[in-house]
């Protein structure tokens, strides 16, 4: 009998307390997990709005609870234009709209036609609208593949109707997913007038992008520049609390697994005291009984994490169906949620195991023997 | 273990002046003992006259208050790896058999050589091996609640001997069985005894079994004496 067939017997002994004891683990760390997703998610689809402008840095309103409730003046973007090292500013106007069940949130962008190439726009079919035109719509291919719309369809929103003039690419998934119509028709509709969402900032080649940033974020404190997914929380305090609440939910479902690992192990080290003390009495050495302890809680930890990555695939499919979620939820499996369901398995059974472990290796044999 | 190492010596046992007390009752009051490879040596006396204390000690699964002990060359004062001291110098045989319930009987001996330089495959076969040598082929796979009462004292000695100690102490092994059962256990000591040379330190109140030993000791208020009766025979 190899240490490992030991392990497995063990576990075997009490199978229903195994398995729920591995199931406990799980709801741990499927909450963790699919908490995680739900934030990844959100965090690349709010990021993907931010790259859309291929630019070198964004800028928005600053404590704004949502990125697309920034409204930024078209006169302050004439001034940050002014600021040196600055080659470019493009102001775009970002609204959502409830389309249908199927894409209830849709999202416009409103921009000036002659700033589509410099914001990374190419329109692969039909032609772009034009500066003022109030019903021209350009899709991007994907949204036009969505909603099975080409160019010279109609295209209701709300109780607007728009001729989709073209169809663009901008080689960002998020971008060619939504819409853009002109800057002023979005403002006029949105009751928005001058008034844009966000602004990508291109730089000249030899500028130094942080002080540039330093010397704008100093000279306009409403505003707050972001460059990376890591600074989002900088613009959209949501994604901030959201984030926030992942580390917060990680926690919780960490402390509640280590105590029901903790609570199911020291019942077992009560259960199973003569047993050490009978394996103390022939040898045994302190470690090994650890190590015992140790093995058996992690691999009930690491069942817990395989039937916890499926409960929050589950739980994600659920998630992904919510009106209030549907359309913004695109879950990615990547190794880093796998990698996140066996760190956090592995902390719960090593953290819970570990007092009951040290107890059952620091009996003193006769006294476990004595023991019924 | 080098470091409780005493000098080479006949002896496998010597206590001197051995003490043991728990709280203000004083069980050993200065024990001397000396036991030889090879020989049996029983021991009787009043209950809580101290042999259990004593085999514990000699199995250094307590401390002595004073005094010293030295089994197979290990003064048990200076013993800093009592597991291996208790892996590989002593076997220890319970008046309950200790076993796990949940292992089969072939198992319950292998997991004693847990932790030995022994393989895997080579303790599944040692564990067969001594089980076959106490006539327990049949009852290798089965669980202690499926064995009797002399069967699973056999297994506990299997257990005790699995890797070849210098000293197998019993505490009462045939105490709760039959005369037959007793008398097969007995058989076994005898022959492996003679076969391994393995000194036999056993409590036993069983007249059959004290006048089979070399020696028959009495512990009586913490200290060892011949019985009235008392039974030596010639040292192996």
């Amino acid at each position: 009998m190899r240490f490992t067939s030991l392990i497995a017997h063990n576990l075997t002994i009490k199978p229903l307390r195994t398995a729920l004891t591995a199931f406990a683990v799980s709801i741990g760390v499927g909450a963790a997990i699919t908490i995680g997703i739900v934030t990844h998610s959100l965090t690349e689809t709010a990021v993907q709005i931010l790259q859309v402008g291929h630019a070198d840095f964004t800028v928005s309103q600053k404590g704004v609870s949502d990125l697309l409730n920034s409204a930024i003046d078209e006169d302050e973007l004439e001034q940050i234009g002014a600021l040196a090292d600055l080659e470019s500013i493009i102001g775009v106007l970002v609204a959502p709209v409830d389309l249908d069940d199927d894409n209830p949130f849709f999202l416009r962008i409103g921009i000036e036609p002659d700033s589509m190439e410099e914001f990374g726009v190419s329109v692969v079919d039909g032609r772009a609208f034009t500066p003022t035109a109030p019903d021209e719509i350009m899709l991007g291919y994907r949204a036009s593949r969505n909603l099975d719309k080409a160019v010279g369809d109609t295209l209701e929103i709300g109780d607007d109707s728009y001729e989709v003039v073209g169809l663009y690419a901008t080689g960002q998934e998020f971008g060619d997913a939504a819409s853009m119509l002109p800057l002023v028709t979005l403002q006029a509709q949105e009751r928005k007038p001058g008034d844009v969402t966000l602004a990508f900032v291109r730089t000249s080649p030899e500028a130094d992008i942080d002080a540039l940033r330093s010397t704008l974020e100093d000279e306009f404190p409403q505003l707050v520049t972001v460059r990376t997914a890591e600074e989002f929380g900088r613009a959209d305090r949501n994604l901030a609390l959201l984030t926030a609440a992942d580390d917060a939910v990680t926690i919780v479902a960490l402390v509640f697994g280590v105590i029901i690992v903790a609570n199911t192990m020291l019942l077992t080290f009560t259960e199973r005291t003569r047993e050490f003390g009978i394996l103390r009495a022939i040898g045994w050495s302190r470690r090994r009984i650890i190590a015992m302890v140790l093995s058996e809680t992690l691999v009930i930890s690491l069942a817990g994490a395989a039937i916890g990555v499926v409960l929050s695939f589950l739980a994600v499919q659920v998630l992904q169906r919510l009106d209030s979620l549907s359309g913004l939820l695109d879950p990615e499996y990547t190794s880093d949620v796998f990698g996140r369901a066996l760190i956090t398995a592995v902390g719960i059974g090593f953290l819970g195991a570990l007092y009951p472990a040290a107890r059952a290796a620091s009996l003193s044999p006769l006294e476990a023997l004595r023991r019924e | 273990m080098s470091e409780s190492r005493e000098p080479a010596s006949d002896a496998v046992i010597e206590c001197t002046d051995v003490h043991k007390r728990f709280g203000e009752i004083d069980v050993l009051r200065g024990v001397d003992l000396t036991v030889h490879p090879g020989e049996f040596v029983s021991l009787s006396g009043p209950s809580g006259g101290g042999k259990s204390t004593l085999l514990h000690l000699l199995a250094a699964l307590d401390h002595a208050t004073s005094g010293r002990i030295v089994v197979n060359g290990h003064d048990l004062a200076k013993l800093r790896t009592v597991n291996l001291f208790r892996r590989h110098d002593v076997g220890i045989v319970f008046q309950l058999h200790n076993l796990l319930p949940h292992m089969t009987a072939g198992r319950n001996v292998e997991l004693a050589m847990f932790g030995t330089h022994l393989s895997a495959q080579e303790r599944e076969s040692r564990a067969a091996d001594l089980l076959d040598q106490l006539d327990l082929a049949q009852a290798i796979n089965r669980s202690p609640a499926r064995l009797s009462g002399g069967e699973r004292q056999r297994v506990a000695i299997a257990r005790a001997l699995a890797n070849e100690p210098r000293v197998l102490l019993a505490d009462e092994p045939t105490g709760s069985l039959d005369p037959d059962a007793s008398n097969t256990v007995l058989a076994v000591l005898e022959r492996l005894r003679a076969e391994l040379d393995t000194a036999i330190v056993m409590v036993t109140h069983d007249p059959e079994i004290t006048a089979q030993a070399d020696r028959h000791l009495q512990l009586s208020d913490g200290t060892i004496g011949y019985p009235e009766t008392a039974h030596v025979r010639s040292s192996p």
